[in-house]
């Protein structure tokens, strides 16, 4: 995986800093998506959810156990964050709990995830959910933050600074 | 709430109160498909004199018990041919208990084109004629009322839709501001209470005071826990409160299960301009309120006031059912134009969720294209004001798909679908096929499974059948139903086993009873059965309890599923 250098901005992309744009606007991106470069991992090319989004919202282990509810990867519900690992252009949903019975299903792990086994994430093979090494160009997660954790961790998500898409700049 | 006050329209219509006898310790809607039960032949015509409306407000509603104020409203549904307990917030539930009344039976028919209003107050029931009510939508009527009989009375009212007998017209309460916003919206209910000549009901509770329990030290201290549950719960502590049910729109468009253009894609691109959390953002912006409780008691607060662009209170934050529906169903992203068609549903009376299936329905029908939010306000106009079209469209979602020639009616029993995909989502459908009620959301939303123990405990690590599931889901739901809580109360239940106890508590305190979880399973069950034996009388068989085959058909993206429950399993879900 290539390292990102901070202020390098890869084609394609906006680096988007907080300072410069209106609050409304950043909580319609969020939603929408902001990309996120991979970090260095001890482990070369494995990123776990987990990992990740203790990273990305600066949280301890406990405090990631007790707010992030809901997680889907790709569409999929990601049940086991912790082995769940990512790849490059991975579309990473995070948020708290949701209420209604679907909310409820989609919970990871949920006790009625049966009830939407059709979009279980714990269904993809492993495969499926590969690696990051062997491609030099910037390895981006798309982040997009709901509900609770969109309220409570936008500076955390844009601290460091985030990218949009250029596509996705002209679509807000 | 001893009381049962029964309405006898006719040639001189009268009234009489009278002891709850057979009925007594029943609340809710264990009471409302109870009394039609026993009392309405199933095979009588929905607008026909045999019909009743039943009003019934929950075991708890007018205590001081927590969130346990929401009403029912039961009948033969001319929408779905079936039994209907119809759920609303707003006031009606506290103050009708509080005047004493378990429950306000409608029955007979009145002269042709005579129209009523009801006043409860402390000390006498009127019915007077209220023609100065007539062709008025719901604003209009309390507008009025309200110079008559007070601030602080809590009203019931049915606009044009439900005065032209509608099948998708619903009932109004108003909240706590006396705004006609809080509605009995499924099924047609509307339509019923027009049927027995009534446009209004007035309850005037002054001099009445809270009901009192029979054990109240024991009722204090289970409202406490109970409320502190409420108020821990991540669900019901912040993301309600902060962000309303519309909270839910992000995370269902990433599941695919966003019903979009009519069912045809589970996925709006759309979505974050109508989210949740852009609105929230919005009403507060415009001087509204993202948090905002239906009633008085409410500790969750899910609800809001939406202002217009200029400031002003145009309607309450509308739910996440009304913004799917008349928002991406029919490929509209712009909020304020969702709270406009929100605002004529209020007015005119109507279900937010079958006037959007509908409207889609005619869109794809070729009436308009999507997205084209005018379109749908010239539509919801002309259901207002009774045109041909109006009319057809103010039928529903099936019937206007025949009259336009369209196979793709979103329906369960006759009733349109809320805003989850069934193929994606399963089990979703499982509940929507199976439910007594038409494809209803609510029908299996309490998700209190492991604690009730209905049905038997529910291991996180085995795969269970959807069936038995759904099942447990319906028996429990339709057990919080007949309480008067507040459904939204499931989720800190099925995470918090104290605050279920509190639950039980709570009634046993009140009643001197000393309820099991196994009671309340028992409660749920019954309550299933009796709406089973009702649909099956009124003709129902195990092929109504299927979803539209096209879902079996057509393959919904991003997933590209269909949904592949087999009908054997479907058939189970009622076998205990
Ligand atoms: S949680 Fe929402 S729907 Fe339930 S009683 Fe409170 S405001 Fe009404």
């Amino acid at each position: 995986m290539q390292k990102h250098e901070p202020g390098a901005v890869p084609p394609g992309f906006i680096l988007l800093e907080s300072k410069s744009t209106d609050r409304t606007e950043l909580l319609f991106m969020l939603q929408q998506g902001v990309y996120i470069p991979l970090p260095e991992t001890p482990v070369p090319g494995r990123v776990s959810v987990t990992s990740f989004l203790l990273r990305v919202l600066n949280l301890d282990d406990e405090t990631f156990r007790d707010e992030i509810k809901t997680m889907m990867l790709n569409n999929m519900v990601v049940d086991n964050p912790d082995r769940t690992d990512l790849k490059r252009n991975d579309v990473l949903i995070v948020s708290g709990a949701m209420p209604g019975l679907v909310g409820a299903m989609l919970r990871s792990d949920s006790p009625i995830k049966v009830l939407r086994s059709t979009i279980s994430g714990e269904n993809l093979k492993e495969s499926e959910n590969s690696s990051l090494v062997g491609d030099e160009s910037p390895a981006f997660i798309r982040l997009k933050a709901f509900n609770t954790v969109l309220r409570n961790h936008m500076d955390d998500i844009l601290r460091y600074g985030v990218y949009i898409g250029i596509d996705d700049e002209q679509t807000t | 709430m001893n009381k049962l006050l029964r309405v006898k329209m006719g040639k001189t219509p009268s009234w009489s109160v009278e002891e709850m006898d057979a009925y007594a310790g029943m609340g809710g809607r264990n009471l409302t498909s109870k009394i039609i039960a026993t009392e309405v032949p199933a095979d009588c015509h929905a607008l026909g004199p045999e019909n009743k409306l039943v009003i019934a407000p929950g075991l708890l509603s007018g205590s001081a018990a927590a969130i346990s104020g929401r009403l029912s409203v039961g009948c033969k549904s001319p929408l779905t041919g079936g039994i209907k307990e119809s759920n609303a917030g707003g006031q009606a539930a506290q103050t009708m208990a509080r005047l004493g009344y378990g429950a306000i039976v409608l029955e007979g028919e009145p002269e042709a084109g005579d129209l009523f209003k009801l006043v409860i107050t402390k000390d006498e029931v009127k019915l007077e004629k209220a023609d100065d009510l007539k062709g008025l939508g719901n604003y209009a009527v309390i507008d009025k009322l309200r110079v008559l009989h007070g601030e602080k009375a809590a009203y019931m009212s049915i606009g044009q839709a439900g005065e032209m007998k509608m099948a998708s017209a619903s009932i109004a309460c108003t909240d706590m501001e006396l705004h006609p916003t809080r509605h009995c919206g499924r099924g047609g209910v509307g339509a019923v209470m027009a049927a027995k000549g009534l446009k209004a009901i007035v309850f005037d509770d002054e001099g009445c005071g809270m009901r009192q329990p029979v054990d109240p030290e024991a009722f204090k201290a289970a409202n406490k826990v109970f409320t502190k549950g409420l108020q821990n719960h991540s669900v019901t502590g912040q993301a309600l409160p902060a962000y309303g049910t519309n909270v839910l729109a992000n995370i269902i468009n990433e599941a695919g299960g966003y019903p979009t253009n009519n069912f045809t894609t589970g996925q709006f691109p759309g979505v974050g301009r109508i989210s949740g959390e852009t609105q929230a953002e919005l009403e507060e912006k415009r001087g509204g309120k993202a948090t905002h409780g239906c009633h008085r008691g409410c500790v969750i607060q899910c609800s809001g006031i939406y202002n217009d662009k200029d400031g002003k209170y145009l309607t309450k934050q509308p739910e996440y059912e009304t913004i799917w529906a008349h928002g991406a169903n029919c490929g509209i992203n712009d909020l304020d134009t969702i709270a406009r068609l929100d605002r004529m549903d209020d007015d005119f009376g109507l279900d937010t969720i079958e006037m959007g299936a509908t409207i889609a329905v005619a869109m794809e029908a070729g009436l308009a294209k999507f997205g084209d939010g005018e379109a749908a306000i010239r539509m919801v106009q002309e259901v207002g004001d009774g045109t041909p079209l109006g009319r057809i469209l103010g039928a529903g979602c099936a019937v206007t798909a025949k009259a336009l020639g369209i196979e793709k009616a979103p329906v369960v029993k006759g009733q349109a679908m809320p805003a989850y995909d069934p193929r994606p989502i399963q089990g979703i459908g499982v509940t929507y096929a199976t439910s007594t009620q038409g494809a209803d959301h609510t029908a299996g939303y309490a998700i209190a499974t492991n604690i009730l123990k209905v049905g038997g405990f529910v291991d996180p690590l085995k795969p269970q059948g959807q069936a038995e599931l759904s099942r447990n889901l319906q028996i429990a739901t339709a057990a919080i139903d007949s309480t008067g809580m507040c459904l939204f109360i499931a989720f800190a239940v099925l995470d918090q086993p104290e605050t279920f106890q509190a639950l039980i508590d709570l009634i046993n305190a009140f009643y001197g009873l000393s309820l099991t979880a196994d009671d309340v399973t028992a409660l749920g069950k019954s309550v299933l059965t009796i709406e089973r034996d009702f649909n099956k009388k009124a003709g129902f068989t195990k092929e109504d309890d299927r979803l539209p085959r096209y879902f079996r058909r057509e393959k919904l993206a991003p997933h590209n599923v269909v949904f592949t429950v087999p009908d054997e399993e479907l058939d189970e879900v009622f076998n205990w």
